[in-house]
């Protein structure tokens, strides 16, 4: 897998963000929709969080597939009129444990977890003494 | 149609910078229609869950003031960040045809709906012809 280490960043966007990384106030507030992506890393998994207000877990399909993650979140006929369709692909830059990707939506907020290899696990590592 | 008036508070600060927002309340994104006798009320509110939202009303002034939740994975370093704000408040002014004893709330998916009915007198009156 290629590694991309600039910034250190383990995700580059392929597509579907109109600028929303760096979306100021203004934009976030007119597009809900549209209002960007946050990327942070804990100790053990890289996080991917995005916001998808009006869409529930039945709405939204999420696939990894040679290192690219796609999400399709989609609804019909939205009683709020906000974005009734998102999608959105994600290269994932980083070795990581792709068996164990996980998700949650909760409150319109999505939050993606990569695990990291063991490779990548910095820290003291315990060493079990049999 | 203007039928809710969004209010800027006087002694509200300028547009903060995106490091800044992270410790702001920002406005949501809302959408507004009416349907027969009712206004709907939509406004996104993604990460906000129940325990944190308030909802006030005062005279005709509708307050929306809600806390986000953040991620509970603990951050080691963040990539970057979607202007993630602290939470979010809306201040509207409703119509004088909207009637401020009638209004319901319901939050589901990260977007709170308000539905507010139309005043008795505000409403289309047939006059029988004799």
């Amino acid at each position: 897998m290629n590694l991309h280490h600039r910034y250190h960043n383990p995700f580059n966007v392929l597509s579907g963000l109109p600028r929303g990384m760096t979306a100021t106030s203004r934009e976030a507030s007119s597009n809900p929709a549209s209002s960007g992506v946050g990327i942070f890393e804990t100790d053990t998994a890289w996080v991917l969080q995005t916001d998808l207000p009006g869409f529930c877990k039945e709405d939204v399909s999420l696939s990894f597939h040679k290192g690219t993650l796609r999400l399709v979140a989609e609804r019909e006929n939205p009683a709020h009129a906000f974005q009734s369709r998102i999608e959105r692909s994600f290269r994932v830059a980083k070795e990581l444990d792709e068996a164990n990707i996980s998700a949650t939506l909760e409150n319109g907020l999505l939050e993606i977890t990569f695990p990291k290899p063991a490779s990548e696990i910095s820290g003291p590592v315990e060493i079990k003494v049999n | 149609m203007h039928f809710v008036t969004i209010t800027h508070e006087p002694s509200a600060p300028p547009t903060p910078s995106p490091q800044e927002q992270n410790t702001t309340y920002r406005r949501p994104s809302c959408r507004a229609k009416k349907e027969n006798e009712n206004f709907h009320l939509a406004i996104a509110l993604p990460g906000v869950s129940q325990e944190s939202l308030t909802v006030s009303l005062e005279k005709d002034l509708l307050t929306v003031r809600a806390e986000r939740c953040s991620s509970k994975l603990q951050t080691k370093k963040t990539f970057r960040s979607h202007s993630e704000p602290k939470g979010y408040q809306l201040k509207a002014r409703l119509h004088p045809d909207m009637d401020p004893e009638a209004i319901s709330a319901q939050l589901e998916d990260g977007v709170l709906t308000l539905l507010i009915s139309e005043r008795e007198s505000a409403r289309m009156r047939v006059i029988p012809i004799n």
